[in-house]
């Protein structure tokens, strides 16, 4: 049985010419490339910044 | 970590996976496209640009997808989205200037938006009537436009006005003949006009029949004369049966024959999205297995340098310390000595640092602060005397000899109250010190 109500809620209101601009640049482009590219400089950003080295021996 | 960059030698192959599958979504995207499944088509294309935001073709083609859809705003983002990422030899330039080149034409898409979104906030709002009348003027100056005539469709058959709804929606399904929200309405409104049995029911008939037995006798017709103008309107019927018969028998199997390579393109294309599918999720998993290594590693880095940096911190406050003390600033010593966190040194060689620290702090630091004190307090710089005679205090809370000196220092302030507490605690708490006698004296007793 189909609601009425809820289908009619469920429709959103349809982009205005006037707001084009806003719309690019709030498009969001990230693909799968970006996201892999992203992994892999965290990747490298942190084995490049190492740690201090604590040792054992009386400093 | 070391594994994570060893994978840049295998992230060209990454990428040429990425850009096959987002090419293989494009061409079953266009596929759709060119059966007038818009909705299907344009789920697909925007997979496609999901694992590749270059691929332009699938942008501009979502972009006329949307144009085809009525939606001619969403349209310009697209296009003008694939300019930016592409700027040379773009076909959205073209699609650009041919929106642009009518005049008038941006004007009236806006009004109509405008209408439209109007029309949704009265049938949001309770005002159906209205929303329906807004509705109608709008498929009256824009017929393709998918969203109003599916908006009006729900209206109509909320409203019981069922005729009309099938009207609408098969206009729907004419430009997008695979939109899910037209076809369910469709469903409805046949069941409600009766539409759904008289179809379940053609569809029995065309396939019954009756067989002949043995004995059956076909008898012929008696033939008889034809006159002239007979003969020329039996022609005339002739050549119009001979169109029916091509129009009834023979056009509807070759459509059907169209149909059936087309569907058996749709099925090779379905195989073909579903290895895609199935190398979309192999590549998934493999993402989501590479990123859970990755926080564990990251996890496990942040544990080791948090508690690096407890050990890095008060291993820097010791030896401040230490120098603050040989270069002669025994205050500033004694202010970081009082800032230690006993807690974070558990281990060594912090421990054997602490333990020096202490020794000179309590002893000849302490007696540093203390002579201060004095020094200020014989100067007549009694706010001096007491900060000294205090941090000395904090560093060894119970020297009846500190105590003393500050309570002197209170009393000869008049601050008796202050001094005699003080006096009270050297002699309850230290009562063999020298400066027990000495506190009773003061005190008068």
């Amino acid at each position: 049985m189909i609601n009425f109500k809820d289908e009619i809620n469920r429709f959103k209101p349809s982009l205005e010419v006037g707001d084009i601009e806003k719309a690019i640049a709030k498009s969001d482009l990230t693909d799968m490339s970006d996201i892999m590219m992203q992994l892999i400089k965290e990747a490298a950003f942190n084995e490049g910044d190492a740690p201090l080295q604590r040792t054992n021996e009386r400093l | 970590m070391r594994g994570m960059l060893l994978c840049r030698g295998q992230m060209r192959d990454y990428k040429d996976l990425l850009f096959r599958i987002s090419n293989a979504y494009y061409n079953l995207g266009l596929e759709k496209a060119k059966l007038s499944d818009l909705s299907g088509a344009a789920e697909l294309l925007k997979k496609s640009l999901h694992f590749n935001k270059y691929q332009t073709d699938a942008r501009n083609l979502l972009g006329l997808i949307y144009y085809e859809m009525g939606e001619v705003p969403e349209a310009l983002v697209q296009w003008v989205i694939s300019l930016n990422l592409d700027p040379e030899d773009n076909r959205a330039d073209h699609y650009l200037d041919e929106v642009q080149r009518k005049p008038g034409a941006l004007e009236r898409e806006t009004a109509a938006i405008r209408k439209f979104n109007q029309a949704l906030y009265h049938a949001q709002h309770g005002a159906e009537d209205l929303a329906m009348i807004g509705l109608n003027q709008i498929v009256r100056e824009k017929p393709d436009f998918i969203k109003a005539r599916l908006l009006l469709a729900l209206l109509y058959l909320d409203s019981g006005q069922n005729t009309k709804a099938g009207s609408v929606l098969m206009r729907v399904l004419k430009t997008d003949r695979n939109n899910s929200l037209a076809l369910i309405l469709m469903d409805e409104t046949k069941k409600r006009t009766g539409k759904a049995e008289v179809e379940k029911n053609r569809m029995k008939n065309a396939f019954s029949h009756r067989r002949m037995e043995d004995d059956d006798v076909i008898l012929p017709k008696a033939r008889r004369q034809a006159t002239p103008g007979q003969t020329v309107m039996y022609i005339i019927g002739g050549v119009a049966l001979s169109f029916l018969v091509f129009w009834l028998m023979i056009l509807p199997s070759v459509r059907r024959q169209y149909n059936i390579e087309a569907n058996e393109r749709i099925a090779q294309n379905s195989r073909e999205l579903n290895m895609v599918n199935a190398s979309y999720e192999e590549l998934s998993r493999q993402y989501a297995s590479v990123s859970s290594a990755y926080e564990d590693a990251a996890g496990r880095l942040r544990a080791f340098e948090e508690e690096n940096a407890a050990f890095t911190s008060m291993y820097r406050l010791l030896v401040s310390i230490n120098e603050d003390y040989a270069a002669g600033n025994v205050v500033q010593a004694a202010e970081s000595y009082l800032s230690i966190d006993r807690s974070m040194i558990t281990e060594e060689p912090l421990l054997g640092m602490l333990q020096d620290v202490d020794r000179y702090m309590l002893n000849e630091g302490f007696d540093a602060i203390v002579s201060m004190g004095t020094d200020s307090w014989n100067g007549g710089r009694l706010e001096d005397a007491e900060h000294y005679y205090d941090l000395a205090l904090s560093m060894k809370g119970d020297d009846p000899e500190a105590m003393y000196l500050k309570a002197r220092l209170l009393q000869s302030q008049d601050r008796i109250t202050e001094a005699n507490a003080i006096f009270d605690a050297i002699i309850g708490g230290h009562p063999e010190s020298p400066y027990a006698e000495r506190a009773m004296e003061a005190r008068g007793y």
